[in-house]
């Protein structure tokens, strides 16, 4: 297995991830993961953005002890951009494989982030991956990658987000499993906001609840409120010394609005735990 | 000023979860807030400075918020003199302001900077005894040499205590007490004079019901007055003189009649030609020219810059840029180059991939209006009705889309039972936005009722008609859907959501804009819980618009 290989022959060795990455499960998600895993499920990840879905599946690929290439897909990104391209070399053209390509031949995790920002002709080219056939046929090359049996598909997008109004097509949807993540309730995202940005529970707890408030305005202005990882933010500058207004105010308030209204309603969230 | 309302609106609405509707309290003297129901109605603060206005105004929100958390509204207040209700109501204040500053321990700052002036020691008069009261409670480290100041203080901490803050009787039983106290004081209590004396606070006949039979002190009296505020004297008369009672038909053009299925939710099946639509063209011959002009000069958020709106960029396969940094594929041309180059010891150039170039694909945007009588409704604070401010957003989007390449159109609805739903087209693809189709864009009135299912299939047809690309119908609408002759409430709805089936299988797209802020549960059944988007401001119309505009044109 690769995880034998000494480093210097493994492909895939820098995207192993060496220190645990901080992970708190909000409920069984760890064990349903792990049994996906256990039959190679190509998996979707769905919530808002900023509550966990990619630190969860750094935890994973950790623990298991797999690679994990990242990708984070966009609006410009093609197929070759997946699975690679020919280059020119000092002897002619020479085929370089794309980080999906490396994940399957090699066995590591791919996790694709945001993947309704690809666009759907790209994304099909994940298709005969994802079903019992789990091969990569490079038709630029000839070549047809049969998958390492340690590689899985994971991809990531957030349901609630609508600036692109893009979908998932059926076809694609219809090759995963998928776990469903929102923000933890009260009590347990004080906890990772206080762990993550090194802060007293109390202050964490304030943070928590102005992005409650912030999370009751969704649909009313705001696609999405405040998100664990802005708390995050949020309580690493009020660590360092930064006022806890100032501090709201600039990972906050004008991170999520352009909106004067909007901003207001924020600022008084924000003054209402802080004074 | 103005704007901040709707600030004020989305503040109480994150603190409270559900929504609040925040506007001036007009047409009363009153100088205290009203809270009616799930509205807030602030009152006029002149001469304040501008922060300390500021604060006040978050302060009567937050203690309307807390009021609406932890409050029991409309007890029955027969039993009580008045005296006792102002000070029951007084120490519910406290509580439940208590009650928010545990969860939002910030706004107790709101409440401290926001109190009355300290009162003269030596007044014994009612007020100032319920307002040493109100500091008593509130600042923990205050003094007052008044026993009954105290003893209420000593009370209230011995009932927080023991009984828990959440125990509303533990407090109205203190109440009793301390109100018994003032009656053996003979403290004199005028209810035609007193008015709360915290600035910020409200009323307070939120908390009660008065009953009929009871005279209710004049705070109530006011709250009636400005509770039920009538519809502003009809502003569009002078802009609108067509509004008179128009013989039907006489003036409009009717251009041809179209029948449409309609789905019966009970029968499981779509009713064959059901619905008749009627597309006509607005009487607008002779009327103003444009109709939005006195509007916008009467407020400054009127007819501002057009919209930036966001380009939807999509690859263009038919369309391959060469000599590329980088690309997909080699550019065979170019690679031939690079090793012609080379074999002749030149400096090949690098540029040798291409890519699919970039080009916006025709979207094709239809915004259907909801041109019902209830669109005649004043918008929330302001002298527009919803329809004026609706026509003005359509045209500020159509504006802004006319310097671009997307095609645009502005269609519009009623209806008056399934044989008569007219259908105007206001401003038609393709064609430019001139005084013509303004005028007639101003000139349509507001008029019956709103059968959204039969409007939506007609706007589809229209849009199928349009080069392929991006379709999709913009609805913007301030209600359920409803007509004269549907009593089943579920009919409808059932009806539109499976208009919008229809045109999502004939590939337009739909959303929907509701400007009411109760709108989740129909919008969502009707379009889909991404398509919809709630303007609770009329005034953030144009706004919301023209996102959801940019969004559905750049949908997939």
């Amino acid at each position: 297995m690769n995880a034998a290989l000494p480093r210097s022959t493994d492909p895939l060795a820098s995207y192993r991830i060496e220190t645990e990455p901080f992970y708190r499960p909000a409920g069984n998600e760890v064990a349903l993961y792990e049994q996906a895993y256990r039959h190679r499920m190509p998996l979707i990840l769905k919530g808002p953005t900023g509550c966990g879905k990619t630190r969860f599946v750094e935890h994973m690929a950790w623990s298991l002890g797999r690679p994990l290439v990242t990708l984070a897909c966009n609006e410009d990104m093609t197929a070759s951009d997946l699975v690679g391209r020919y280059l020119l070399d000092a002897s002619g053209t020479a085929w370089h494989d794309g980080p999906l390509t490396l994940a399957v031949r090699h066995g590591g995790i791919c996790y694709l982030d945001e993947v309704v920002e690809a666009r759907q002709d790209t994304t099909v080219v994940i298709h005969p991956l994802t079903d019992a056939r789990r091969i990569l046929p490079l038709d630029k090359k000839g070549e047809l990658v049969r998958a390492h049996p340690d590689f899985q598909l994971v991809v990531s997008y957030n349901p609630g987000y609508q600036s692109s109004a893009k979908d998932m097509k059926p076809s694609t949807r219809q090759r995963f499993a998928a776990l469903e993540f929102d923000y933890p309730d009260s009590g347990l995202e004080a906890e990772i906001v206080a762990h993550e940005a090194v802060v007293g529970l109390d202050l964490a707890a304030k943070l928590v609840a102005i992005a409650r408030c912030s999370r009751e305005l969704k649909h009313r202005g705001l696609d999405e409120g405040v998100s664990t990882r802005m708390l995050i933010y949020a309580g690493v500058l009020i660590r360092d010394g930064v006022p806890p207004r100032d501090s709201c105010e600039m990972t906050m308030t004008r991170a999520l609005t352009d909106d004067p209204d909007m901003a207001g309603a924020l600022q008084g969230f924000v003054a209402a735990q802080f004074g | 000023m103005k704007a901040s309302y709707a600030a004020l609106a989305l503040l109480a609405r994150g603190l409270v979860g559900a929504d609040i509707e925040v506007q001036p309290l007009e047409g009363s003297a009153g100088t205290r807030a009203v809270l009616v129901g799930k509205r807030l109605l602030l009152p006029a603060h002149d001469g304040s400075s501008s922060s300390n206005g500021e604060r006040l105004r978050r302060a009567t929100v937050a203690h309307a918020v807390a009021h609406l958390r932890h409050s029991r509204p409309a007890r029955p207040a027969r039993a009580l003199k008045p005296i006792g209700i102002a000070i029951v109501s007084a120490i519910e204040d406290a509580r439940v302001e208590r009650l928010l500053c545990r969860d939002f321990p910030g706004v107790h700052g709101w409440f401290a900077g926001s109190l009355g002036p300290v009162p003269d020691p030596l007044d014994l008069g009612f007020a100032a005894l319920v307002s040493r009261m109100d500091r008593m409670l509130m600042l923990p480290a205050w003094q007052d040499d008044n026993h009954w100041v105290n003893k209420a203080r000593r009370l209230f901490d011995e009932a927080a205590a023991s009984a828990g803050l959440e125990d509303h009787d533990a407090f109205r039983t203190i109440a009793s007490i301390l109100a018994n106290d003032l009656g053996q004081m003979r403290v004199r209590f005028d209810p035609q004079h007193y008015e709360v004396p915290a600035p910020y606070r409200d009323d307070n006949s939120y908390l009660w019901d008065f009953g009929e039979t009871e005279t209710p002190p004049d705070e109530a009296i006011a709250l009636q007055r400005s509770g039920a505020r009538p519809p502003p004297p009809a502003e569009g008369d002078a802009a609108n003189p067509g509004d008179g009672p128009l013989p039907e038909g006489a003036a409009e053009l009717e251009l041809g009649r179209y029948s449409y299925p309609e789905w019966d939710r009970k029968l499981e099946r779509l009713r064959p030609d059901w619905c008749t639509v009627i597309e006509k063209l607005p009487a607008w011959q002779g009327l103003l020219p444009v109709r939005e002009q006195p509007a916008a000069a009467s407020n400054a958020t009127g007819r501002a810059t057009p919209l930036a709106l966001p380009r939807a960029r999509q690859l263009d396969r038919t369309h391959r840029l060469r000599r590329q940094w980088e690309g997909d594929d080699v550019d065979l041309n170019a690679a031939i180059e690079v090793l012609v180059d080379r074999r002749l010891r030149l400096r090949p150039d690098p540029r040798l991939f291409m890519r699919p170039g970039k080009a916006p694909r025709p979207s094709s945007v239809l915004v259907l209006l909801d041109l019902s009588e209830s669109a005649n409704d004043p918008g929330h604070g302001g002298a527009r009705s919803l329809l004026d401010i609706e026509k003005q957003a359509a045209l500020l989007l159509a504006g802004s889309n006319a310097r671009g390449a997307d095609r645009f159109a502005i269609h519009g609805f009623s209806s008056n039972t399934r044989a008569e739903v007219y259908y105007y087209r206001l401003l038609d693809f393709g064609r430019p936005l001139e005084a013509p189709s303004r005028a007639m864009i101003g000139a349509v009135r507001g008029r019956y009722s709103t059968r959204i299912g039969a409007a939506l299939r007609h706007a589809a047809s229209h849009l199928c008609a349009e080069p392929s690309g991006r379709r999709a119908i913009l609805l913007v609408t301030d209600g359920a859907p409803s007509d004269i002759d549907v009593h089943d409430p579920r009919y409808l709805i059932e009806d539109a959501r499976m208009a919008v089936a229809e045109a999502r299988e004939a590939g337009v797209r739909t959303a929907c804009i509701a400007v009411d802020g109760a709108a989740d549960a129909y919008v969502r059944r009707i379009f889909g819980w991404r398509n919809y988007c709630i303007a609770d401001d009329a005034r953030s119309l144009p706004a919301r618009l023209a996102r959801m505009s940019a969004r559905l044109a750049a949908a997939n």
